[in-house]
């Protein structure tokens, strides 16, 4: 690039940092030559390089670079640092014990070496002590899935408490729907506290007649029982609808205070549902039931709850056994004192009870579901209650 | 590392670190707050801190806050030193520590440093590099200079033993 009136400047700059070849120098002084009027602005830019020739460094030895450390000394510094290895180490240990320089050498060295001094102590460690705030514990996954189980089986067994309503099983094993009207769920009445078991007038009839008729057809020899039924009332409304072809009758004994069983009835005798309207006591009801044949014959579906009798020699006891629906409205429970079988054993029988027209309460029938559904998982006979963590609710 | 390794490093440490601190800087308050510093510092990290590597790093972070300390100071120290013991025996031991410690206040504060890393904690080359940022071969030198120069004012004349 030649140099002209429009670049000179870039030039001249480049020509005082003497940064320009020995042919653009020149090329520099030519033009300079031809253009006098600039001449003046290259001197006064070389004025402006600052020279240095002023400033001296005193005392340069601590610059010098030590040459003369010895291999041995080098060897003896690494030895006092512990930095040599195993055979290093052992090699300067043997010409120490030889060299007597050496031994001197290693003397003075060592004495370079520094002892920490063990009664300096940091005396405030308290201030230095932290502590980390208090943090959420994470919830254990396994909780969670405790709880969701927990929840998953009290709404399944609350819709079982609330879809089955409708079945009522007779005899051993038969079970007899209910009437239409009969299958109206029945909610409990919260102002009837302790009241069982209750049934229309209008179904009583129906009922003794449906016992007449299933005592006619009772030819095969089963032995009449005695059903007992026992009510028991509860602050829960439990209710028993009636239903079409039981043949459990409202029976209006009570039972004594000692709650030992009533006689037993004559098979002449109809069984009749209690239909007990008073409230605030609690009663047990005899009833005659007259099965209707031994052949199972469950109706599978809608279930009423379903009363599993047993009897003892003087005494009946009455579980409750669930099947897989429970009417909320049913709480009535069966005492049955069968008549020593043929064969000698236990019958268990299954008591259908109406419920169609008698108010529950959902509380207790759900309880009743849940102790059943619980004995039976665990073969755990309870009482006539419903048990809780240990407690035992009585239910009326 | 938790909350009770932390504390356990106060308790492992925090006089290996003020002693160092204390040795340089030659001041008790200033060397508290070094130290004070440091472990403030390890708390704050101390979930990226290995519970086996808090040792190196306390002196790391000590050592960098005490260079910056010195920087900002500029602090001619005039106090006695505290390595010293007080009971004015003048033994011959006594003497001997007395002028090594003048030897070692002359060397400029990184060769002090690296002086006392070495003797005080046993470090290795390797390691006084990483706590001072110097690469092996440079912490090697710098300290065989070190030594070299106490060995020099031990063995002058108006210091023989």
């Amino acid at each position: 690039m030649t140099i002209n009136r429009h670049n000179y400047e870039e030039f001249f700059l480049l020509y005082v940092d003497n940064e320009l070849s020995a042919t653009e120098r020149k090329a520099v002084d030519v033009f300079v030559q031809e253009n006098p009027d600039l001449q003046i602005e290259l001197i006064l830019l070389q004025e402006t390089l600052v020279k240095a020739d002023d400033i001296v460094l005193d005392k340069k030895d601590w610059l010098y670079m030590e040459e003369d450390i010895s291999a041995l000394q080098e060897d003896l510094l690494l030895y006092v640092d512990g930095e040599l290895k195993e055979a290093d180490k052992k090699t300067v240990e043997s010409v120490l014990a030889t060299n007597i320089s050496a031994q001197k050498e290693w003397a003075v060295l060592q004495q370079t070496k520094l002892q920490p001094d063990m009664d300096v102590v940091f005396a405030d460690k308290q201030s230095l002590y932290r502590k980390e705030p208090g943090r959420v514990v994470p919830f254990k996954w396994w909780r969670v899935a405790a709880a969701a189980v927990l929840l998953g089986f009290g709404i399944w067994t609350g819709v079982s408490v609330y879809k089955n309503s409708n079945t009522t099983k007779i005899g051993k094993g038969e079970y007899v729907d209910n009437k239409k009207t009969s299958t109206d769920q029945k909610t409990a009445d919260p102002d009837q506290g302790n009241q069982a078991v209750r049934q229309q007038p209008d179904e009583r009839s129906a009922v003794e007649n449906t016992v007449s008729t299933t005592t006619q057809k009772n030819n095969e020899g089963q032995p009449a029982q005695n059903i007992k039924t026992a009510v028991e009332k509860n602050n829960n409304q439990s209710i028993v609808s009636p239903k079409e072809n039981t043949t459990v009758q409202n029976n209006n004994n009570k039972k004594p205070d000692n709650n030992l069983p009533l006689p037993e009835r004559n098979r002449s005798g109809k069984p009749a549902l209690q239909n007990i309207n008073n409230s605030g006591s609690n009663e047990t009801t005899v009833q005659n039931v007259l099965p209707s044949n031994t052949n199972s014959n469950r109706v599978s579906g809608n279930n009423d709850a379903v009363v599993k009798l047993t009897s003892k020699e003087n005494r009946t006891i009455v579980e409750n056994v669930s099947t897989n629906k429970t009417d909320p409205n049913i709480t009535a429970i069966a005492v049955v004192n069968t008549n020593k079988a043929a064969d000698g054993e236990n019958n268990n029988r299954y008591l259908d009870v109406d419920d169609d027209k008698q108010k529950r309460s959902a509380l207790g029938g759900f309880l009743r579901k849940a102790k059943r559904v619980l004995e039976r998982n665990t073969n755990v006979k309870t009482g006539d209650g419903v048990k809780i963590a240990g407690f035992e609710i009585a239910l009326k | 590392m938790t909350e009770r390794e932390y504390n356990e490093c106060v308790n492992l440490y925090a006089d290996n670190v003020y002693r160092f601190i204390l040795k340089n800087l030659r001041h008790n308050e200033d060397a508290k707050d070094v130290v004070q510093g440091a472990f403030e510092k390890l708390w704050i990290n101390r979930d990226k801190v290995e519970n086996g590597r808090s040792k190196s790093y306390l002196f790391t972070i000590a050592y960098n806050q005490m260079i910056d300390h010195i920087r900002k100071s500029k602090r001619i120290v005039l106090s006695e030193d505290f390595s010293e013991n007080a009971k004015g025996e003048t033994s011959q031991k006594h003497d001997a520590k007395r002028i090594l410690n003048e030897a070692l206040y002359k060397l400029n504060e990184k060769q002090r440093s690296l002086v006392l890393l070495k003797d005080y904690e046993g470090y290795s080359y390797d390691e006084i590099g990483q706590i001072t940022g110097l690469n092996e071969s440079q912490v090697k030198v710098y300290l065989h200079r070190a030594r070299l120069q106490l060995r020099e004012y031990i063995v002058s004349p108006e210091n023989v033993i």
